[in-house]
């Protein structure tokens, strides 16, 4: 292959991991803000809310992850 | 990868051309030939852990082997492992070598060296049943009705647990799903978080342990909805519990639908344990080979060729990954929790 095909491929997959983060990145600002306003209106239920959140953002998370793991796919001949 | 890209660096050759010494000295040795060694192997500096002070430096330090094998292979932290492996005790006639080459033998066929090389992971993980088990053994060894501090700690532990996964299953049913969740846990906890100890490996490193664990879940979700609803009840809910001539005609739809979301609830679970524990191995390989690299590029005018330990650029990451590590456990078994409620009666509701 010749060189400026390869350095387009190497390219390809920090791009996809970009974009990935990119929604990933907006799922997780939308849910930590949801639990931030609701904390703010109950203070005394913030034990809660702060697991419940965490656990949100794990899954949202995960999809990146996966993400990734593609690219360790590819890259490293799974 | 930095395979390619070092030569740009400065002090990657240096640091690549400094360990042919040991790795190609003695002959025959079988971690060299054989593909499943990863070949960026890194080494870092160990005092700045503040334990194991008398770790030197290994035949592993180069960073970036420039031996052609294992062009494939994903960065990675040096465990027991390899460096046995790789040691020169590891010599022909040895007691060590015989050990070694017992647990670890080099292998043509590669269907049997892909499955050798899962043999690290094995070995982490009985450490790690070890560990859960003589800790919890220690702690109950003497019930005590005033329990001591071991005790009390791992009470508090399992008590924190306990009332979690309750509160998902409701208190009447809940107990006797208690076990397994709880076993789970910490298992898979003790599993990432040895990662993170110098010298040892996470054994949910692999994608082939990972989806063990999925199918662990997903086989006692299937089992205990068949057993606490009958198979009756069981197939129904797998058909959607339909109700007139309409659904029954949508049936077979249902049960393949149905079929295919129990079928993938194990694999995204062991996808996303996978993905956030390999991916903070490669993440700390990374920057330990990065933080050699700098040292070796820091030191080269200097006049220092051979860059054995490093500024480890890693560090702050341990604390990441030890988050990232609870986290990923919590939610494991977290979520099959949740999918042994889903395959319960769901008339629980009124309480």
């Amino acid at each position: 292959m010749p060189n400026e095909t390869i350095n387009l491929v190497k390219l390809a997959y920090p791009l996809a991991l970009g974009m990935a983060a990119i929604g990933s990145a907006y799922g997780l600002g939308r849910a930590v803000s949801a639990a931030m306003e609701a904390m703010a209106r109950q203070p005394e239920a913030s034990g809660k809310i702060q697991t419940a959140m965490i656990i949100g953002c794990a899954f949202i998370e995960a999809l990146t992850i996966y993400a990734l793991i593609s690219i360790f796919l590819v890259r490293f001949g799974g | 990868m930095p395979t390619h890209d070092a030569s740009e660096i400065p002090g990657g050759e240096d640091a690549r051309s400094g360990h042919d010494g040991p790795a190609d000295g003695s002959p025959a040795q079988p971690s060299d030939a054989s593909p499943r060694v990863p070949a960026h192997e890194v080494e870092t500096d160990r005092a700045a852990h503040g334990g194991d002070q008398g770790a030197g430096p290994d035949a592993g330090g180069g960073g970036a082997h420039a031996g052609g094998h294992g062009e494939g292979e994903a960065p990675e932290l040096e465990n027991l492992w390899n460096i046995l492996a790789k040691s020169p005790l590891n010599k022909e006639g040895t007691a060590t070598h015989r050990v070694i080459k017992h647990f670890d033998p080099y292998v043509e066929d590669p269907t049997q060296a892909s499955l050798h090389k899962m043999n690290q992971n094995v070995f982490f993980s009985l450490i790690s049943v070890g560990v859960v088990w003589y800790v919890l053994w220690l702690a109950m060894r003497r019930r005590a009705m005033i329990p001591g501090r071991l005790q009390s700690a791992v009470e508090m532990v399992v008590e924190t647990l306990s009332n979690f996964f309750l509160g998902i299953l409701g208190e009447k049913h809940g107990r006797r799903y208690l076990p397994f969740l709880l076993a789970l846990f910490l298992f898979i906890l003790v599993n990432n978080l040895l990662g993170l100890v110098p010298f040892m490996k996470s054994s949910t490193n692999l994608f082939q342990s990972n989806i063990v664990l999925g199918l662990c879940v997903f086989f006692y979700v299937q089992y205990s909805g068949l057993r606490y609803n009958g198979p009756k009840k069981y197939f129904l809910h797998m058909v959607g519990n339909p109700e007139g001539a309409v659904m029954w005609l949508m049936s077979p739809l249902m049960l393949v639908l149905e079929v295919l979301g129990e079928l993938i609830k194990p694999v995204s679970l062991s996808l996303r344990l996978f993905g956030n524990i390999m991916g903070e191995d490669i993440l700390l390989g990374v920057f330990a080979m990065l933080g050699i690299m700098v040292t070796g590029a820091l030191l080269r005018p200097v006049g220092i060729e051979h860059v054995w330990l490093g500024i480890p650029l890693h560090f702050p990451f341990l604390f990441l990954a030890a988050l990232t590590s609870t986290i990923q456990a919590l939610i494991f078994s977290l979520l099959s929790c949740v999918y042994i409620l889903l395959m319960l009666p769901h008339d629980e509701e009124e309480r």
